[in-house]
């Protein structure tokens, strides 16, 4: 087995096997992941166009309307071009993985990056184990900064944490070894012809999704928002009650959040940080501001403070803003934008 | 734990490296037994204790067999092996249809059978397979063809070999056993052949089989909203599907047993480029084939008696064969669909000699009749129930379907392009190339072809359609 002929041969295979499936992550189309790969192929071939991304969840994707905001901004003496990558269900670490790939392709206007914060979780639900949106955003750094958020989490027992580990190796391989890319390779040589009716909708919005008449009248979320009222309204006022404390910061946040300004900022972004009218508790990163930690800190989730965020005509359901909310919502930002950072 | 899985890779290689280095032929064998527990322990623990019941019991009937010349204790032997073979085959595989089949038989007379359908049997994976093969065993030494074999460690070593243990090829102890004599010298001159073997299974399997499963799945899930020409393609594609599971397994299963130094049959010979029915049947899971011919066919009687004899022999066997597959009557159908097709065709041979259709014409419309007559009855083996089978077969038979929806356009290049690629493979394809080139072109060679074919697996891992038989 070890015959000279042997490790020929072995040498070959290595050689060709890593040459092989690096050229094919590097040539291969972004996989198909719902929203967030037409968004990324659309941005990528007007990438130069833009002055400003918004990155986060469902809640911006539904919150923030560009088209307004830009409106806004430029009214305020701040012309601009934005673009909304909000995406049902982004987490931190995606989501900073998603800005580095946008970055390391050098757009040539692109100056902010409006980022919903989040706890650097490195917890990855089974069912979503292994589909393609998640191991897109294990590339390198990211593999080893949610490494650290793993390794970071004490209260956890070390089986987890070891599964947690070892799970997110194997995405990291799945992706470097580019596992599952055939068709996305196939799809670069052979672009398919995309519906005239998703390419017009990504310019019409700027990556902002509205709700439609189906989902006021066929939502889940929407029914169970409706039907207790009386709850929403609790929460509401928890949170009220909650704004007014101060909490220290968590200890392992305040690292992860400087390493990813350090990133924008190496390459010549200017990070915002950007909490919109949400129930849950954001108090960590209001802490992380008043210790400086995050400079550039835009924080709607005050209902004193914003009550009109938060009245129930405005809201499609606890997490998320109507149109009309949305519109309001993102007047108040441009605002506030324009006032303390711009 | 499946073959495509990266946790078999690990395995492999380390009972690869353990087997090599062994010592002595007696430390191979123990090590490979292991081996085989741990794989097929992976699979359900709790059916390890099933398979070494069946083991012991096959080992103790073949021993007490050879040890007697009495022909009434020797079939007294005979039938306790095959009592407990198909007795567990019996209970874990076909309780719950006999017990539904009952019911519904007797459900007009409004006596139903009083079991409560609550038994969840679980169903042992490779169980159909392994019994089989034990059973050749036991037959073989009662038929004096073979001697029973001394040492446990051997025997259970032939159950459990685990390239074959879940999904064959069905191993004949007569083909196996010997091997097991002397520790085989490492297949150098082989080797290239089992590794592109291995990979052209796995190929096979995960970048054609499971990357046309969804949307075959897709139509035989409801074929009446697919309009006719999805329908077609869908079943067209589970013909493909189906052999491109099976034989990429088999594929890898012959390839693994060969670099470990031992032989298995192969499986499959282009079956879908066979000329008519019975030349299919010795291109398709040949060692199923020639296992119903030789235990079942042949002690029916075989065609020593009048036709109609031989016919009923060769239609109880398909029958059998077809319930084999599944505890269903859609596979007993299907069964039947091919006996039938196997009596027409002895009596076409028998009304026109075979020198007739000889000719290159007559040679590609039997291929194309052939590969009709089996997709139409691929339908009855995958669909569900008779309903849905029906309504597949009313749009295959060009008579219709009521639907709109269209598979995707790519897909219509997918089955001539596999056919192409098939058709190449049977005239060699470039297993000359990589047999006579250099080592590190070898290696850089299937270094790049590994790389492609992982790039075409799907992450969702499907399992062998052959492991629920």
């Amino acid at each position: 087995m070890r015959s000279p002929q042997f490790k020929i041969a072995f040498s070959g295979f290595l050689l060709a096997w890593v040459l092989t499936f690096l050229l094919i992550g590097h040539l291969a189309d972004v996989p198909e992941m719902g929203t967030l790969d037409d968004k990324l192929r659309y941005f990528a071939a007007h990438q130069d166009d833009y002055d400003l991304v918004f990155v986060g969840s469902s809640r911006l994707h539904r919150g923030v309307v560009p088209s307004l905001f830009d409106a806004e901004m430029a009214a305020l003496g701040h012309p601009l071009r934005s673009f909304n990558f909000g995406t049902l269900g982004m987490q931190p670490h995606e989501a900073s993985a998603l800005v580095r790939r946008l970055l390391e392709n050098r757009p040539a206007r692109l100056r902010f990056v409006v980022i919903e914060p989040g706890e650097f979780d490195p917890e990855l639900p089974k069912e979503n184990r292994f589909k393609k949106r998640v191991i897109f955003w294990h590339d390198r750094q990211e593999t080893l900064a949610v490494w650290r958020s793993t390794l970071a989490r004490q209260d956890l027992p070390w089986t987890q944490r070891a599964d947690l580990l070892l799970t997110h190796g194997l995405h990291f391989a799945a992706r470097t070894l580019a596992l599952d890319r055939g068709f996305d390779l196939l799809r670069r040589i052979a672009p398919p012809v995309e519906p005239p009716s998703k390419l017009a909708e990504l310019v019409r919005y700027q990556g902002f999704l509205p709700y439609t008449a189906t989902s006021y009248e066929f939502s889940e979320e929407r029914k169970t928002f409706l039907a207790d009222l009386e709850g929403y309204r609790y929460k509401v006022a928890a949170l009220a009650t909650e704004r007014q404390r101060e909490k220290a910061p968590p200890a392992s946040l305040a690292p992860t959040i400087s390493a990813q300004q350090a990133e924008l900022e190496h390459f010549g972004m200017t990070p915002i940080y950007l909490i919109p009218p949400t129930l849950r508790d954001q108090s960590g990163f209001h802490a992380l501001h008043r210790a400086g930690v995050l400079p550039r800190f835009l924080a709607f989730d005050d209902p004193t403070e914003y009550p009109w965020l938060y009245e129930e005509n405005l809201r499609f359901d606890p997490e998320h803003l109507t149109q009309e909310g949305a519109e309001l919502f993102t007047r108040l930002l441009a605002e506030r934008l324009a006032r303390e950072v711009f | 734990m499946l073959f495509t899985q990266p946790i078999f890779l690990v395995f492999f290689a380390l009972v690869f490296a353990l087997v090599w280095k062994s010592r002595s032929n007696a430390h191979r064998k123990v090590v490979l037994l292991l081996a085989s527990c741990i794989f097929y322990g992976a699979w359900d623990w709790r059916f390890l204790g099933l398979i070494f019941l069946s083991t012991v019991i096959d080992y103790v009937a073949a021993l007490r067999m050879g040890d007697t010349d009495s022909e009434a204790l020797r079939k007294r032997w005979l039938w306790l092996s095959l009592t407990a073979n198909l007795g567990l085959l019996g209970f874990f595989k076909y309780f719950n249809f006999f017990v539904d089949s009952a019911s519904a038989l007797l459900a007009p007379l409004g006596m139903g059978v009083g079991v409560d359908r609550a038994l969840q049997i679980v169903l042992p994976v490779g169980i159909s397979f392994y019994t089989f093969q034990t059973m050749s065993y036991t037959i073989d030494v009662y038929r004096r063809h073979l001697e029973p074999v001394r040492s446990f460690v051997d025997f259970a070593l032939f159950v459990t070999f685990f390239p074959q243990l879940v999904a064959g090829p069905i191993v004949r102890a007569i083909d196996f056993l010997p091997q097991l004599n002397t520790a085989p010298a490492f297949p150098a001159s082989a080797a290239r052949r089992f590794l592109l073997l291995f990979l052209s299974g796995f190929v096979k399997k995960t970048c054609v089989a499971d990357n046309l499963a969804p949307h075959i799945d897709r139509v035989f899930a409801d074929p009446s909203v697919f309009a006719t020409t999805s329908v077609v393609l869908a079943v067209l594609l589970y013909a493909v599907q189906i052999y491109c599971d099976f034989s990429g397994y088999s594929d890898m299963a012959i390839a693994c047993a060969g670099l470990l130094g031992y032989h298995l049959v192969p499986n499959f010979h282009f079956p879908y480029f066979a000329a008519n029915i019975t030349e299919f049947w010795r291109r398709w899971h040949m060692s199923l084939s020639t296992w119903l011919r030789d235990y079942l066919y042949i002690p029916l009687g075989g065609n020593r008696g009048s036709r109609l004899f031989t016919y009923r022999n060769l239609l109880l066997t398909m029958l059998l064969g077809g319930l084999w597959h599944g505890a269903a009557w859609t596979f007993v159908l299907w069964g039947a669909l091919h006996g039938l097709a196997l009596i027409a065709h002895r009596e076409l041979r028998r009304l026109w000699p075979a020198s007739s259709f000889e000719s290159p014409f007559w040679r590609l419309a039997g291929t194309a009749a052939t590969f009709y007559f089996v997709c139409v009855a691929w339908i009855f083996f995958r669909a569900a129930s008779f309903d849905q089978a029906f309504v597949l077969l009313k749009a295959f038979t060009f008579l219709g379907s009521p639907g709109r929806l269209e598979l995707a356009t790519p897909l219509f290049w997918v089955f001539p392009g596999l056919v192409a690629c098939h058709f190449w493979a049977s005239r060699g394809g470039p297993t000359t190339f990589f047999e006579k080139t250099s080592p590190f072109v070898f290696g850089a060679a299937y270094g790049l072809m590994a790389a492609l074919a992982l790039a075409f697996v799907p992450l969702r891992a499907e399992p062998f359609i052959y492991f629920q038989f």
